[in-house]
């Protein structure tokens, strides 16, 4: 998504449930456009937390000296592979705290998808939702328990909320349908902790 | 088999796809019960009594044995089987799982004239039924959990109890509901009602009846009252072989058990029907023959899905997000739900509204009839439209709504003469439940805390400002 897009989303959220807690947000997000390259984002929502998380990732070009030293980076990283974020941003909003953004780097990598290398209970459960959306390749982030399926062709939002998979979300389905509006889930992770649906345009 | 939707959407009547998916029914359970077998083999010796009626009933063929194998005592046997499987159970709680699955071997050897000798267990209620029959011995009450002999054949019959061997009335075991109890020299041959040939009132059966939990069963205060539900149930279903005939054909040859439910709070109709039960249909009392019609179309539907659904699941497996708008419920649903109610509803409003083709009514009862079938078509149109807009299908789940669509249609046609001031009235109370429970024009459920704080363009209209 643009910055309009972008913008509309944050504004979504503080109008509908965060108030003063996502001022911040946008204010942050207002002194970087200022720094960063044009590029495209993202918005992340959490299955486990609702409507209290959310992640904002960024898809551009190099980040500039400025904008590394404004993220309270001693140097810009290094070029995560070609269609990875750069930066991704998590915000907390029951503490209304922005999390230290995670700058991407080499360590992700792209792979084939195969259900098989989830293990169960998982891999049933994707193997259903592939079946279904089918998966262009797997992120698995190396030492982690993180994982990522980027989907092969995007799924507009009630189209993800049918899925099992989706099982996390469906309790706020309409609010966050009122909030994801045209938006399209390009990518289904897993932090280690709970599920996150990642949409762009 | 390529299944044709037609007879899957109405009823299509006990056609070759019936059979094939009754068939495949019992193939499943008899597999189970061959697995049930197997996991006696390690059994304590007093089990073992019983393995002569499970492996008669698995080693005979044949009609009747199928009919069996779909009777709902066997469905709910076979899932308390697959639950206690690897379980350590006592003595006595093996003994009665066991002994409850004789009635269905012996009500086979009855039918067939066979030979049967094998042990039995009276039910915590003092009971021992023949499933599949109206029959069932009474014990007395304290005689719960005991096993006891059966012995059956072409001209004579016995049960050993407490040592004592008591004749049993084969002429009367095969035949109808008997009206009176038959002593047998302290145990009695009682019997169900019955509600059609072969369609038992079952206000006492344990095994049956231990399945139904949503609602608060219903034991008659006296014989005239369970003669009472039963006659109404009987002229529901003949006013049925006239006015739908595939229908009640498909629905006397699934339903074998029609349980009385309480309905404490005095809705129209209490109801319920179990996935483990297929085959027994849950519902309270009405004096009212063509609502107790549409509630027994209504349970039967949901039993035929889901019969149809083990065969073809109709939508994609993977898509039981409970995030959709549903005309009948506040709460949000699964699109399965939306399948499920559309198909009942549909099947129902076809059935009042021909009713109210061949049939004369009082004025009042006309127009309430009218709004029955009217707000049904206004339902069916939204729960279609839900499944249309974000369901997957299967193939023959694709040609299934295409199917569902058109009978709607029908419905449509059928409501043209109503006065429309009524339609009007339902579409009314339809887009006003819309309105409160789904988000906008889209088919997802609106929960009661919605939060619309978002920004919209101004919109003038002449004369505004």
């Amino acid at each position: 998504m643009n910055l309009k897009q972008r913008d509309d989303c944050v504004r979504a959220l503080r109008d509908c449930f965060h108030k003063e807690r996502a001022k911040g947000l946008q204010e942050l997000l207002s002194s970087l456009d200022a720094l960063l390259p044009a590029g495209r984002w993202e918005i992340g929502l959490c299955g486990a937390r609702g409507f209290s998380a959310a992640a904002l990732r960024y898809f551009g070009p190099s980040l500039p000296d400025g904008a590394a030293r404004a993220l309270g980076l001693s140097a810009p990283p290094g070029a995560p592979p070609a269609g990875f974020p750069r930066l991704a941003f998590v915000w907390d909003f029951a503490g209304a705290a922005l999390d230290a953004p995670r700058v991407y780097g080499a360590e992700l990598k792209a792979r084939p998808f195969r259900p098989r290398d989830f293990g169960a209970p998982v891999a049933p459960a994707l193997e259903a939702f592939a079946a279904l959306c089918p998966v262009h390749d797997a992120v698995i982030e190396r030492g982690s328990a993180r994982w990522a399926l980027r989907l092969a062709e995007t799924l507009c939002w009630p189209d993800f909320l049918r899925l099992d998979i989706a099982a996390a979300f469906a309790s706020a389905g309409g609010q966050s349908a009122l909030l994801m509006r045209d938006l399209r889930v390009g990518e289904l992770a897993f932090d280690g902790e709970a599920l996150w649906a990642h949409a762009g345009s | 088999m390529r299944l044709e939707e037609r007879g899957w959407v109405l009823g299509g009547g006990l056609c070759a796809q019936w059979a094939w998916v009754h068939r495949e029914r019992v193939r499943q359970a008899l597999a189970e019960l061959r697995g049930a077998i197997k996991g006696l083999s390690r059994a304590p010796a007093g089990a073992r009594d019983f393995l002569p009626g499970l492996n008669y009933f698995l080693s005979r063929s044949g009609p009747r044995r199928d009919q069996l194998a779909a009777h709902p005592a066997l469905d709910y046997w076979l899932h308390l089987e697959s639950r206690q499987r690897g379980a350590r159970l006592s003595d006595a709680d093996r003994r009665l799982h066991l002994g409850l699955f004789q009635g269905l071997a012996a009500a086979l050897a009855l039918a067939r004239r066979d030979g049967l000798k094998t042990a039995g267990a009276v039910d915590p209620d003092g009971r021992f039924f023949f499933y599949g029959t109206p029959h069932y011995l009474s014990f007395p009450r304290e005689s719960a959990g005991e096993a006891f002999a059966l012995e059956l054949g072409a001209r004579k019959g016995s049960v050993t109890w407490k040592g004592r061997r008591l004749a049993l009335p084969l002429k009367a075991l095969r035949g109808p509901a008997l009206k009176a109890p038959l002593p047998l020299g302290g145990v009695a041959l009682e019997s169900l009602r019955e509600a059609a040939p072969g369609i038992v009132v079952d206000d006492a059966g344990w095994l049956v009846l231990h399945g139904v939990t949503m609602h608060g069963r219903r034991r008659f205060a006296s014989a005239s009252e369970g003669d009472r539900f039963a006659a109404v149930l009987s002229r529901a279903l003949s006013d049925m072989a006239e006015r739908a005939p595939g229908l009640h054909a498909e629905l006397t040859d699934l339903t074998r058990v029609l349980v009385p439910l309480e309905n404490p709070q005095g809705h129209g109709s209490v109801s319920s029907s179990y996935v483990n039960l297929r085959g027994a249909i849950c519902l309270s009392h009405a004096e009212d023959p063509l609502l107790q019609a549409e509630t027994l179309i209504h349970e039967f539907c949901h039993m035929k899905m889901n019969q149809l659904l083990s065969v073809d699941p109709v939508l994609l497996p993977g898509q039981g997000g409970q995030a959709f708008y549903s005309p009948w419920r506040a709460d949000a649903r699964r699109l399965r739900g939306l399948l499920l109610g559309a198909h009942a509803f549909l099947n129902v409003g076809l059935y009042i509204g021909r009713s109210l083709e061949r049939e004369e009514y009082g004025e009042e009862q006309e127009i309430e009839l009218m709004v029955n079938v009217a707000r049904r078509a206004e339902q069916v149109e939204t729960a279609l439209r839900g499944l249309s807009l974000y369901g997957s299908f299967t193939e023959f789940g694709r040609r299934f709504m295409l199917r569902m669509w058109r009978e709607l249609a029908a419905l449509r046609q059928a409501t043209l003469w109503y006065p429309p001031a009524l339609l009007e009235e339902q579409r009314a109370a339809a887009l006003e439940h819309r309105r409160r429970h789904a988000l906008a024009d889209t088919g997802l459920h609106k929960a009661a805390d919605f939060v619309d704080a978002v920004r919209r363009a101004p919109f003038l209209t002449p004369g505004e400002r």
